[in-house]
Order: structure tokens, then sequence, then C-alpha cells
């Protein structure tokens, strides 16, 4: 049976994943205001989408004011067209993926 | 539709499948900064011409002292606006930019620090430059009239563009290629005789609506496509609000 990457199929981490895939980075408000989420949620899926090796934390500067700006590593970026794969094989062979 | 999916499963699956693109269409868009910059450009040259203006008045007029005062206040203005066109000029545009979409946050799609053209190509930022002053020169020294002066800029401004949306392919709106494109199309029209041509006290209106108006407008189509494309990134994207099961509070 096909397996669903857990840190991938989560949705608010599936929507920060697709989200990052489609630019090259992102800042934090960014994607705050986009997904609709609050600072600590933000931060907490971010955080352990860091520690699985999927999205890469740039900690600079924009003027004067600090920002932290996030892009989809490489693993990330295949993990989660691996994610994808995965969710069409489980309902094409008649399951239905975890929710 | 797919076997064995439901509806709400397939619009699900559609529309998380789009937010890349999307995100994409609006970071590549946001061509704010580009009308503050036409902005910035129409004031620069209004108080150019008003200062030159003013210098040729007072000396005409046999006011010395304000026609001195005059060409250094000129001088000066020129010497920034050199530095400001060459070197200060994208720096003072980041920060704009940043300021410009404070609450929507900084996204792009190109590399961090996209080199300028002077670092990047210098030989065809020099030959561009030159291409500007030569046709200003001889336009200001009536060897080049007036009337033939945006079809001959045409020649040169627009392969320009072209080679700008080539080198930087991905990164800037697919709207500003509008501004070349009316541009190229101002100047055919001129050329067969179009009545387009603007005379007597409005002829500086023959540079300016293809220079500022093309492209105003084309930076414009952005924004506008850019709100467009946020709004849909938004309704794509709202995410519920889960927290991480690692039992993460909120900060």
């Amino acid at each position: 049976m096909t397996e669903l990457d857990a840190d991938v199929h989560q949705p608010t981490r599936l929507r920060i994943l697709m989200l990052l895939s489609g630019v090259d980075s992102a800042d934090f408000n960014f994607l705050r205001t986009t997904l609709g989420l609050s600072k600590g949620n933000l931060s907490a899926h971010t955080s352990r989408l860091e520690e699985a090796g999927y999205v890469e934390i740039t900690k600079g500067f924009n003027g004067k004011i600090p920002n932290t700006s996030y892009c989809l590593t490489e693993l990330g970026r295949s993990r989660l067209a691996a994610y994808w794969q995965a969710l069409e094989e489980i309902r094409s062979s008649g399951g239905t993926p975890p929710s | 539709m797919k076997a064995n999916m439901t509806e709400p499963e397939n619009k699900q699956d559609n529309d998380l499948r789009e937010i890349p693109t999307w995100a994409r269409r609006y970071a590549e868009n946001r061509t704010l900064p580009m009308l503050v910059f036409f902005g910035i450009f129409v004031v620069g040259s209004a108080a150019f011409g008003g200062l030159s203006y003013l210098t040729a008045w007072a000396y005409v007029t046999g006011h010395r002292a304000l026609a001195v005062a005059a060409m250094l206040v000129l001088c000066g203005f020129a010497a920034w606006w050199m530095w400001f066109s060459f070197v200060g000029g994208q720096r003072i545009m980041r920060r704009i930019t940043a300021r410009l979409y404070r609450s929507e946050g900084t996204v792009s799609v190109g590399p961090a620090a996209e080199p300028d053209i002077w670092r990047k190509s210098p030989a065809v930022g020099f030959v561009f430059m030159f291409c500007v002053i030569a046709s200003v020169g001889l336009g200001l020294l009536g060897v080049l009239p007036i009337r033939y002066m945006q079809p001959i800029s045409a020649l040169y401004f627009v392969p320009f563009c072209v080679y700008l949306g080539i080198t930087q392919r991905g990164t800037g709106s697919p709207f500003m290629s509008l501004w070349p494109t009316l541009y190229g199309i101002h100047a055919i029209l001129l050329v067969a005789g179009a009545p387009i041509y603007f005379g007597g006290k409005w002829e500086a209106l023959n540079m300016l609506i293809p220079v500022i108006g093309y492209g105003v407008l084309a930076a414009l189509a952005g924004h506008i496509y850019s709100r467009v494309a946020l709004h849909r990134l938004r309704m794509l994207a709202a995410s519920p609000e889960i927290p991480d099961e690692t039992g993460a509070q909120e900060q």
C-alpha cells in the first residue's frame, strides 16, 4: 500500500509547499497573509518543514527590518511530486487517502 | 475526471495544483515599483526642464546672479540624476518596493540579487546609452527632425527591451512587453504617415507618450493583473487553522 508523507499531507503544510513550489522564495509575511494563518501556526508548520529538510529558512534584514524568507529545497520539491503521485496511486487503486 | 475521485476531492486537488501557477503570476506582476519609477522620471524630467528654462530666462533677461545659481542647481541636479539612473536608483527602488508591498510581504521569482544591466552586459548598456544621448543630441542640434526621433529611437529601444526580456526571462511581468510592442507600433504608424504626430507646443508628447504613456499602461496592466492573481491565490490557498500536531503553541 502506498504511504503518504505525513509532513506533506497535512493541509496547511501542503499549501505552504505548493505555494513555495511556484516561486523562488517568499517571506514570512507573504506566507502568513496569503494562507491566512496566525504567526504562531505558520511558524510551527515551517519549523517542521525545515526539520524535515523540505524548506530552507534564511534570516536577514529588509532594510532595517528583520526578515525571514523561505524557499523549497530540492528534497522538498521531489517529496511534493512524490506525494501527488502517491495520492493518485491510492485513488486509482480504489483506496481513500487518510484525512 | 479521474476514476474513484469524488467531485469535492477533484476540485480540492485542482485548487491545490493551481496554487504554484497563481503564486508565480502574482510574483511576476508586482509592477507597482515601475509606476513609481515612471513617476520619478516624469518629476525629474519636469524639474530638469523647469531649471533649464529658468537658467535660460535669467540669462536672457540679464539676471546674471540668478542665472549662475540656476546653472549650479541644474548641474547638481544633473549629477544626482546620473547617479540615480546608474548607481543609486536600484537601491532606492528596492526600498520603495519593500515599503509598497509591506502589507503583502516579499516574494520573488528570480535570483535574489539580480545583477543590473551595467554589471551583466555593460556593452549593451553603453550602446543603449550612446544611442539615447546621440539621438537626443542630434535632435537638439536640429540634425534629426523631431518627427523622426521616436521612430529612430524605436530602432534601439525595442531591441534593448527584447534583450532585457530574454535575459530576465521569467522574472518580470509579461505585461511589460506591451511597452516595446506599442512603442514599435507607434513608430511604424508615424513613419506610415498616420495622424498621430503632435505639433507646436505639444511636440514633447511625441516622445512622452511612447516612453512614459505606454510604459505606464504596461505597468498598470501588470499591477491590475497582480491584484487579480493575489485574490485568486488567496482563495485557493486559504488554509484552515490546523495547529501542528507536534503540539507547538501559538507565539
